[in-house]
């Protein structure tokens, strides 16, 4: 008899291509539309300066904070306009979509990769390291589109401008690189990680369109709930207390709040693949 | 290869789907498992790959628990329902792709597979392109691919032409002779009766009964 057995990184190796094949055109999107954005960002510079503001050349950080900065508080009753965040709609939504459509045949016409597999525990490893790469390749993404929006005159450095900052999230600020990257890259892409995983794990339990609306209505609660209990939070670096906008986010609250969550997903699905059934006929 | 299964139960959401099942299945053999529609027996498809666990009972395969000796069985192929492959590659493509989670399934085994069902291995059109009938063909070729001891069919020949079932039934007829254990489920009773060596009736999560012998 042959015995056929898996070697983790075989799995792990399927697991990323399908991820790409099935998600390749999702990423392209992400890449394209984000080039547009920042192609708009820069008409509006040039057409503020020639309105008579001086303003400094965009850095790419200054790009990248503009992409990345998600939406202040909001605040109820108060008569301040909250401004809709439709860039970190787009790109957390592509994200879940990205993640759920991965994901979505898990439980049932995928059972030929679990089959050859041979071992629960492997596959589900594997599952949760694509998420997580899944996420990871998102944020490369909008880098890259960064990247090579530098030809067009962009400074390729990390530094912001508080002048641009003003005129883009009015309220001038400063930030040191390290404190930039924890707070708009870093944290972020954690929190992202850990929505994500619960998406994944989830989609153990329910249908994969109540897991990718579950992950919709956790961020649009953390657009309108500024606590760090709210995980979404964690994506959204206006909110954080080292800025000047009136957050009530701590960066450690919110990595430990990801962290244990991640730890739990990934413990739940390893305990709940033992037991579940795929395929099921209800 | 044996398998067991031993007062095998299953309820799923309260209801009883599988009720003392008590059959042993060996190589050699083509079983036919014959009911109406929802009688049980894809669920005991599943139960067999691993792919459902027990209320109570248990599926030895080999003298090893199936859900805590092993997962799955460690040589199997199976069809139920379509499989999930990928739109834009064509069949050798994506049976290539599914067979690269073990790396020990050949090209040559792949296109072999792919030719028994009546698929061409070098045909270009990608799998969005194909009728019912060659995606029924190609996930059979999934199954059989590498020639695992255990396969397992559930309605194979729903969609496929007069001339494809013929080469599936000769397929089938092969594996017996390689002492393959083969458990498939299909409509057509005359079908199943020229198939299979041993019929089992289920019904409403039962073994009726069986006609015929195994080997």
């Amino acid at each position: 008899m042959k015995r056929k057995t898996a070697c983790f990184s075989h799995v792990l190796l399927h697991d990323i291509r399908y991820s790409i094949l099935i998600s390749w055109k999702k990423y392209l999107a992400l890449f394209l539309v984000t080039e547009a954005i920042i192609g708009a960002l820069m008409v509006r510079i040039q057409s503020d300066c020639q309105l008579g503001m001086v303003l400094p050349p965009l850095t790419a950080g200054d790009v990248l904070t503009y992409l990345l900065s998600g939406a202040k508080i909001f605040r109820y009753g108060a008569g301040i306009p909250f401004e809709i965040p439709y860039i970190w709609i787009f790109i957390y939504l592509m994200i879940a979509f990205i993640v759920g459509e991965n994901h979505a045949n898990l439980m049932t016409s995928r059972y030929m990769e679990l089959l050859l597999s041979q071992e629960k525990h492997r596959w589900w490893a594997s599952k949760c390291i694509v998420t997580v790469l899944d996420v990871l390749l998102a944020y490369v993404t909008i880098f890259a589109a960064v990247g090579i929006s530098l030809f067009w005159g962009i400074k390729p450095v990390l530094k912001i401008s508080p002048d641009i900052m003003k005129a883009l999230i009015w309220k001038a600020f400063t930030l040191k690189p390290n404190q930039w990257t924890v707070i708009f890259v870093l944290l972020p892409i954690l929190t992202s990680v850990c929505i994500s995983l619960l998406q994944t794990v989830s989609i153990l339990f329910f249908k994969p369109m109540i897991c990718f609306t579950g992950v919709i209505t956790l961020l649009v609660v953390s657009l309108f709930y500024c606590n760090p209990a709210v995980i979404g939070n964690g994506t959204l670096p206006l909110r954080n207390t080292i800025l000047p906008f009136e957050g009530t986010i701590r960066t450690l609250d919110v990595a430990l709040a990801d962290a244990v969550l991640i730890v739990a997903s990934i413990i739940i699905g390893n305990i709940k693949i033992k037991k579940v059934d795929l395929l099921s006929e209800v | 290869m044996k398998i067991e299964m031993k007062d095998y139960c299953k309820t799923l959401r309260g209801a009883e789907v599988l009720k003392h099942i008590n059959m042993t299945f060996t190589s050699g053999n083509v079983y036919g498992l014959k009911g109406q529609n929802g009688c049980g027996k894809t669920m005991m498809m599943r139960a067999i790959c691993g792919l459902i666990l027990p209320t109570s009972g248990e599926v030895l395969i080999d003298g090893k628990v199936l859900g805590k000796d092993m997962s799955f069985p460690e040589s199997v192929g199976v069809l139920i329902e379509n499989p999930a492959f990928i739109n834009a590659y064509t069949g050798f493509k994506n049976l290539r792709f599914l067979a690269d989670i073990q790396k020990k399934i050949t090209d040559e085994e792949i296109r072999e597979a792919i030719t028994e069902v009546g698929l061409d291995p070098d045909d270009k059109r990608s799998y969005r392109k194909y009728s019912l009938g060659m995606k029924e063909r190609l996930g059979i070729a999934a199954a059989i691919m590498g020639t695992p001891e255990l396969i397992i069919l559930d309605e194979p020949l729903n969609g496929i032409d007069e001339s494809g079932v013929e080469m599936i039934k000769k397929l089938i007829a092969d594996l017996k002779e390689k002492s393959k254990l083969v458990i498939m489920s299909c409509h057509d009773a005359e079908d199943l009766y020229s198939l299979c060596n041993v019929v089992v009736n289920v019904s409403a999560g039962k073994i009726i009964s069986t006609e015929g012998e195994a080997k």
